[in-house]
């Protein structure tokens, strides 16, 4: 786990040094000049990879699909709504609704799916490990770190998509 | 703007004027009108940013940074232990606050960073109920005198300074501004 933090700070350390060459290089509007929010490590097998949050623009443009077969499948099982991927995940929650005092159900739009950091680091390793014989048969074989903002390097905890996603505790 | 996708992903530097006062927030992840420019506008503050010198004596929101959870961050010895140099930027730090715990220089550092350039600097620390983004004020220049100068506080909320100041939440004069700066140079 320690080799997979430290890859990780090197990683945010790295993504800030280039961060800071492409503002002073000037305006670029086809170009990111902003941190990702979150990083976040993912471990299987000795393959270690990092992965940032990222929008779906730049899956459309190089194209390549934006999931690995085995979290389309993980994720199909999950919730059959889904139709599209990336797409909204909808989720219903209790609320107290102050205009009747009544506790009523509410349906939320949690989050886009497919950008968080998690993902994307989950995505590298399935890609590595594509041709293992040992490749991953379930996503919750895969090992996380604590996902950090790449700013503070706070640690911070697994969304609730991902932990349904990635079935950790 | 950037559109919602990269905005809900990306922990964004948004610069602005406000009610006068140069202000830098901290997105981390939240929404932002649209008044705050275009994304050409926005990289080109970007830019003027990295070309001033980070100078100005600053003053930093130790309130704030003692609620911090240090367990959070990563320690110096784990630091240590990795063999990571530590970020060149931590040379903008006082020589006195080399002293202060190692998860408040940390999480600190890109907004003393900015308020060393002579901007407010505040991160979003949560979202209200109604979805608007409360914004903490970390550091600040220290020729300024918070109570008199920036009526907002040390700690605002994007949408009500927007309504408070009549929409004056935009780049554009504070563009101008570094801009003069640049040419006077």
């Amino acid at each position: 786990m320690k080799s997979l933090r430290r890859k990780l700070y090197k990683e945010i350390l790295w993504l800030q040094s280039q961060l800071e060459s492409k503002r002073e290089a000037g305006v670029n509007v086809d170009d990111e000049h902003d941190l990702p929010t979150m990083a976040a490590a993912c471990m299987y097998d000795g393959v270690r990879c990092c992965g940032f949050s990222s929008h779906s623009k730049h899956i459309k443009r190089n194209d390549v699909y934006p999931f690995e077969p085995l979290i389309v499948r993980s994720l199909w099982d999950q919730d059959h709504r889904i139709r599209r991927i990336p797409d909204i995940l909808f989720y219903t929650q209790e609320v107290f609704n102050v205009k009747t005092g009544k506790i009523e159900k509410k349906q939320f739009v949690d989050k886009f799916i497919g950008t968080c950091a998690e993902d994307n680091a989950a995505n590298c390793v399935l890609r590595e490990t594509k041709n293992n014989l040992n490749k991953p048969k379930r996503l919750k074989q895969l090992v996380f770190d604590y996902p950090l903002r790449t700013r503070t390097y706070e640690r911070e905890k697994m969304c609730k998509v991902c932990n349904k996603l990635f079935n950790k505790p | 703007m950037y559109s919602h996708k990269y905005q809900l992903t990306h922990d964004m530097d948004c610069y602005f004027n406000l009610n006068g006062f140069p202000i830098h927030i901290a997105t981390n992840g939240g929404l932002v009108p649209d008044s705050l420019g275009t994304v050409g506008e926005l990289q080109e503050i970007q830019r003027l940013v990295t070309q001033i010198d980070a100078t100005q004596a600053y003053e930093l929101n130790r309130e704030y940074l003692s609620r911090l959870d240090g367990n959070s961050f990563p320690t110096q010895e784990e630091w240590n232990e990795f063999e990571l140099d530590l970020p060149a930027r931590f040379s903008v730090f006082d020589e006195r606050d080399y002293e202060l715990p190692f998860h408040w220089l940390l999480y600190s550092l890109s907004f003393v960073e900015n308020a060393r350039k002579g901007f407010f600097s505040f991160d979003r620390i949560a979202t209200t109920w109604a979805g608007y983004d409360i914004y903490q004020l970390i550091a600040w220049p220290k020729s300024f005198h918070l109570s008199n100068s920036l009526n907002v506080g040390n700690h605002f909320r994007l949408k009500d300074c927007d309504d408070y100041y009549c929409g004056s939440v935009k780049c554009w004069p504070l563009v101008q501004m570094l801009k003069d700066a640049e040419l006077r140079g």
